[in-house]
């Protein structure tokens, strides 16, 4: 008896545990599979994959967050489906004056945040101002530095610098940090000079240091979202995590359930209310594509977007071709050779290497979604001065090249193999790049006779030994941020903090550098080619493929968007 | 005064030296246990599928028409055939092969773990359970402290700091896996060291070591033997996360934890690639609970008949 | 007794302390930090970063101060996720963990302790085989495919069940199926063979000598002695099926403990694993207690103050 009662009261304590703090969330989903709700208050399900970090746009950095603020937040402009700039809060296309210096944006009239407060344009000023301000640590501010007086604001001083502006050691070593006071005083005084004002409740007048013609894009960009002032203030910490968040766009917040789901609902106080469709949309942060894909097939959601591969998407491909979405996407992946390490210091190798990569048995035979073999760095669907810039700029190799590798090799003095040091190639857990990393060595040891061993590491670990350069080889994927090659030749410039190589060309840099500066959009993209150009005859990387995008939208779902920069646009989306 | 005696019978002698003679051969523990586990025939038919699988990981690889290694990329994902008998996994390699392959690296685990559990884990928790109060506490509180550390971190560390390969998976196993057993011995020991042939045996001047290796542990062998069988698919796991981190065997060597990983997202397309690797973990679970079991029984002082 | 609890508890302060530096110390150890990431941050604003979220400090003052903040139950933010902390993680997450885990090792115990005092009872029959060897095959197979099998079966193919989530009933069916497997099927074989120990045993002998009825036998005799072993793994299992399984929680898209605190080590989100390593090791030292104190009533002759 006293051991049942012994046994029953250590187990009663732990269901007591448990049912005592019942959870306050009792959200169900609130579609029957199956089931379409009338035409008026549809809700769209939608799984993101995972929390975003943050929804505060200022400093969001991640895909989920941008995947959410396309829905709580509105710009001065918004980008179509071709990723072109379109009014959004502001009434119109600026007016560009002053040699392409000067952006005047006019706002709509009305404009109203979801609590009804009218949004003006000195909401923009101090939202772009709190962008800058060192304390904040935006990571995107430099999106702002096109502006005049904004690096300085930017980049005043976080801790003592001395007369010749270095930084004061202190005791320990390590530099010593300023009062919040005084840097607040020293960014005021900066933002005295800052090029973008507010001349009245509805119109904004911005200064730019140079012509930059893309400028009307970039406002639509999240960073450059005007926030609430008053929210922020009261909160600036966590105020996106309060369901009572004041926000700009075509949705209101209405919870945030963490690793379970986010659900917003249609703002009233939007400017074009009207025409916004979906009265909720829930999005799921399940992070299983396994699961998320038996969600979408028992009807439990409208659209999974994530990273459908292998058994799965042979089998969708089957069985879903019509809800099956695969596009292309800005993303390119490749691998770095360390050049200050032998051999990779030989361009012959580097080069003998790259050609030797069956790339087409790689998209063709293992992945297997329509990615297409990369020659290149830029992926197409960027803009070019006119046209798309991959087109015009074609391919720099061949897509494998057996003979031309073994002869360069050779050349490097490793003719079939022989003498070729044993080299690593590091990647992080992920099934993709185990595959291609272990097709990629029986590539190498069958077609060059070389033995490369491939070490898996935890992603932490992997991302410290590049920026050591503690590698030989290393697997490397990158993102456009934005829909400009810049984003992608800016990596490999000397030193760059995305090289991660230890390539450093004067060329490349001269171009790059051109590139930035100059007003000309010809002479610009010029540039860009040029550097890509030297990139390739180099070849400190090998690039393997342009990703695609993959997701699954029901087909009973119409008026959704998904452009070339990610962001699932469900304003216009309808359940039929 | 002598009785008379019956001519019927007739004297037998001084049987006081033969009376205590036993009249079966000698038979040392051992032989005992050994004999009596023959008899267990599905202990026996466990321990000969180990034999099996032992030599099939060790011998087949050699004697497979293709490598574990080998690729066929056009040829990926197929269902059993003649040309491969277990099918091809998404590079084109055979399974079979590589299910054989990656016997060695699981068998090697798993027979690791559980001698790190016998070694460590049982001498521990005797020990702890025979010393009780503060030693006791102390002893246990260090599993407290091991148990409740995440084990993430210090695999991660083990891996940045030391090659990856089978060593470190030892390691990092060493590190870990006793805890349990640790417990389990101790609580038995708490209870059995009151008993009275405790008290028989201190009596009897038995030293501290002879009291756990005779006599304590081999009557807590019962749930010992339980948590070695229960600790192998665990140790195969246990394998499989540690490539996840990093400090595995590298591809394209898979031990059957990895290959079930990798076969976990084919379930619905291409089944068999998790089927294959899931079966030969029961089955060697299983072979290995089967001789757990006779073992137990065998070894039972208790049992003996 | 109640001075052995006492010491105990002041032990557990003292391990509870260990482990928080321990686990400090062995994070900021490994390489990288909260703010990695595969785009690389520009160096004055990582410095910005770090700046406002006291990184920077030398290891010694972050410590100290993490310990301060401890002892006042405030176990910090997370980096990860901006605007959370840790108190709200493990508030919100740790109820679901728990019911979860609850209704998991109440099954287990509810049916696997029956079930292997009835398959010792009836040693070598057919339900001694088959339990056994069912119970082996579900230890085998991992909960990744339990879960997985359950899931694509009961809920896709069969549309018994909702396929993921968490909330109402229905919901919570599949995943205490999935994680209850591996402990149902071990406290079962852990019952069995305890028994089978027992029941040869002099006392067990001797009572049935005495014309007592089996299952009284069993019940007032056997049990408590064969329940020892079950009770002293009960504790660490129990502490470990509460800080939720990463796996099935990940399967069944659960928003309980497990995955934070699996993620938060990749993402090196100190305060999230220090706060929940701390929360695991109060939950596992106490469940441990409580084992050490059951067995102790179940089982007169165990003296847990007792030297030697």
């Amino acid at each position: 008896m006293r051991r049942f009662i012994a046994g029953f009261l250590a187990v009663s304590m732990l269901v007591a545990v448990g049912c005592s703090k019942k959870t306050d969330n009792n959200n169900e989903p609130t579609t029957d599979p199956g089931k379409d709700t009338p035409k008026a208050g549809q809700t769209i399900r939608i799984n993101i994959g995972t929390d975003p970090k943050t929804l505060d746009p200022i400093v969001s950095t991640g895909v989920p967050d941008a995947m959410v603020q396309t829905a709580l937040f509105a710009g001065l402009m918004m980008l179509d489906n071709d990723g072109r700039p379109q009014p959004d809060l502001a009434k119109e296309m600026p007016k560009v004056t002053n040699d392409g210096k000067t952006y005047t944006f006019t706002l709509r009239d009305n404009l109203k945040w979801s609590n009804g407060d009218p949004i003006t344009a000195e909401d923009f000023i101090y939202s772009w101002k709190k962008a800058l301000d060192p304390r904040v640590a935006s990571e995107y501010a430099y999106q702002l530095h096109y502006i005049v007086g904004a690096k300085e604001m930017n980049e005043v001083a976080l801790n003592k610098v001395d007369a010749k502006g270095e930084e004061v050691k202190g005791a320990d070593g390590k530099p010593v940090p300023r009062d919040d006071k005084e840097i607040g005083a020293d960014f005021d005084k900066a933002a005295a000079n800052f090029g973008a004002k507010a001349t009245d409740a509805k119109t904004i007048v911005i200064n730019l240091v140079a012509p930059t013609p893309y400028f009307a894009n970039l406002t639509a960009f999240h960073t450059l979202y005007p926030v609430h002032k008053k929210t922020y203030e009261a909160a600036p910490n966590d105020w996106f995590r309060k369901t009572d968040m004041v926000t700009s766009g075509p949705f209101k917040m209405v919870s945030w359930n963490a690793k379970d789901r986010i659900i917003v609902e249609k703002n009233p106080n939007y400017w074009d209310a009207a025409n916004v469709k979906p009265a909720k949309i829930e999005y799921y942060l399940i992070e299983q594509d396994s699961t998320a894909i038996t969600m979408f097939e028992s009807g439990q959601l409208d659209i999974h977007e994530g990273n459908i591969g292998g058994a799965e998407l042979d089998r969708l491909k089957k069985d879903r071709p019509d809800e099956l979405k695969i596009l292309p996407d800005m993303t390119v992946y490749f691998y770095r050779f360390n050049v200050t390490k032998k051999p990779f210091d030989d361009v012959r190798v580097r080069k003998a290497l790259s050609l030797a990569i069956d790339r087409q048995l790689i998209t063709g035979g293992i992945l297997k979604a329509g990615q297409i073999p990369a020659m290149s760095l830029v992926p197409s669907g960027v803009p070019d001065a006119s046209g798309d810039f991959r087109k015009n700029g074609g391919d720099y190799f061949k897509a494998y090249d057996l003979d031309t590798a073994k002869k360069l090799l050779a050349d490097a003095g490793f003719p079939g193999g022989k003498g070729f040091p044993k080299v690593t190639v590091i990647y992080n857990t992920n099934e993709t790049h185990k595959a291609i990393a272990e097709a990629v060595q029986e590539m190498w040891k069958k077609n060059l006779g070389i033995e490369v061993t491939l070490e898996n590491l935890e992603f932490g670990v992997k991302l410290d030994r590049e920026s050591k350069l503690d590698f030989e080889i290393a697997r490397a994927g990158w993102q456009g941020d934005y829909t400009d090659p810049m984003t992608f030749v800016d990596m490999f410039v000397t030193n760059g903090g995305n090289n991660q190589t230890g390539w450093s060309n004067k060329d490349y840099d001269a171009a790059i550098d051109t590139a930035k500066k100059t007003s000309d959009p010809k002479v610009r993209y010029e540039a860009m080619h040029k550097a890509e150009k030297i990139l390739f005859d180099e070849m400190p990387i090998a690039p393997f493929y342009f990703y695609v995008r993959t997701g699954l939208f029901s087909k009973k779902l119409t008026g959704w968007e998904w452009p070339l920069t990610g962001q699932i646009d469900l304003r216009y989306a309808e359940i039929k | 005064m002598a009785a008379p005696v019956d001519s019927r019978f007739a004297p037998l002698g001084n049987r006081q030296a033969t009376a205590e003679r036993i009249t079966t051969p000698p038979i040392s523990f051992a032989k005992d246990a050994w004999r009596r586990f023959q008899t267990n025939k599905v202990a026996v038919f466990g321990l000969i599928m180990l034999l099996i699988l032992l030599l099939a990981s060790v011998f087949g690889p050699m004697f497979t028409k293709h490598t574990y290694s080998d690729q066929s990329i056009l040829l990926a994902n197929q269902g059993p055939s003649g040309e491969y008998w277990l099918g091809t996994d998404k590079l084109g390699r055979d399974l079979f092969v590589r299910i054989l392959f990656g016997g060695r690296i699981s068998l090697a685990v798993a027979l690791f773990a559980g001698l790190v559990e016998l070694v460590i884990g049982v001498v521990y928790g005797a020990v702890a359970g025979l010393a009780g109060g503060r030693i006791d506490n102390l002893m246990m509180r260090i599993v407290d402290i091991v148990d409740t550390i995440p084990s993430t971190i210090y695999v991660i560390l083990l891996a940045v700091l030391l090659k990856p390969g089978l060593t470190s998976i030892f390691l990092a196993i060493g590190i870990i896996y006793w805890t349990g057993m640790a417990r389990l011995v101790r609580a038995q020991v708490l209870s059995l060291k009151q008993q009275e042939f405790m008290l028989a045996a201190r009596t009897l001047g038995a030293g501290k070591a002879r009291l756990v290796f005779r006599h304590l542990i081999p009557n807590a062998m019962a749930p010992i033997i339980v948590e070695l069988t229960f600790s192998i698919p665990r140790a195969i796991f246990t394998e499989a996360f540690l490539s996840f981190i990093g400090l595995g065997v590298s591809a394209p060597m898979a031990s059957w934890g990895v290959l079930a990983n990798d076969g976990l997202i084919a379930l619905r397309t291409y089944p068999w690639q998790l089927a294959f690797p899931s079966i030969a973990i029961i089955m060697c679970t299983l072979a290995f609970n089967f001789v757990g079991d006779g073992l137990r029984d065998a070894l039972d002082p208790k049992l003996r008949k | 007794m109640a001075r052995y609890i006492f010491t105990r508890i002041i032990t557990m302060i003292v391990v509870l302390w260990v482990i928080i530096t321990a686990t400090f110390f062995m994070m900021k150890a490994l390489p990288g930090g909260p703010f990695a990431s595969e785009k690389k941050i520009p160096e004055t604003i990582l410095r910005n970063i770090e700046r406002r979220y006291k990184l920077d400090r030398p290891l010694s003052e972050q410590y100290f101060d993490y310990l301060k903040n401890v002892v006042q139950f405030d176990l910090g933010p997370s980096f990860r996720l901006q605007g959370l902390t840790v108190n709200q993680l493990i508030g919100k997450g740790f109820p679901i963990s728990a019911t979860l885990g609850g209704l998991s090792i109440l099954v287990s115990l509810f049916v696997g302790v029956p079930i292997g005092i009835w398959a010792a009872i009836r040693h070598n029959g057919v339900l001694d085989r088959t339990a056994s060897a069912f119970a082996v095959i579900t230890a085998a197979a991992p909960s990744f495919v339990i879960a997985s099998a359950l899931q694509y079966f009961l809920a896709y193919k069969f549309k018994m069940f909702k396929a993921a989530g968490w909330g109402s009933p229905e919901q919570m069916v599949l995943p205490t199926l999935a994680l209850c497997s591996f402990s149902l099927a071990w406290l079962m074989k852990l019952t069995r063979s305890s028994m089978l120990e027992v029941t040869s045993q002099d006392y067990v002998r001797t009572a049935r000598a005495k014309g007592i009825p089996e299952m009284a036998i069993v019940w007032r005799h056997m049990l408590r002695n064969a329940l020892i072993p079950v009770i002293a793994s009960l504790a660490p299992l129990t502490a470990g099926i509460l800080t939720g399984s990463f796996i099935i929680e990940s399967i069944f898209a659960i928003p309980g403990i497990g995955r934070d605190f699996v993620q938060s080590i990749s993402n090196r989100d100190y305060t999230v694993t220090l706060g929940m390593t701390v929360f695991f090791g109060i939950l596992l030292v106490g469940f441990t207690l409580i084992g050490d104190i059951c067995t102790a009533l179940v089982d007169p002759r165990v003296r847990l103050d007792k030297e030697g």
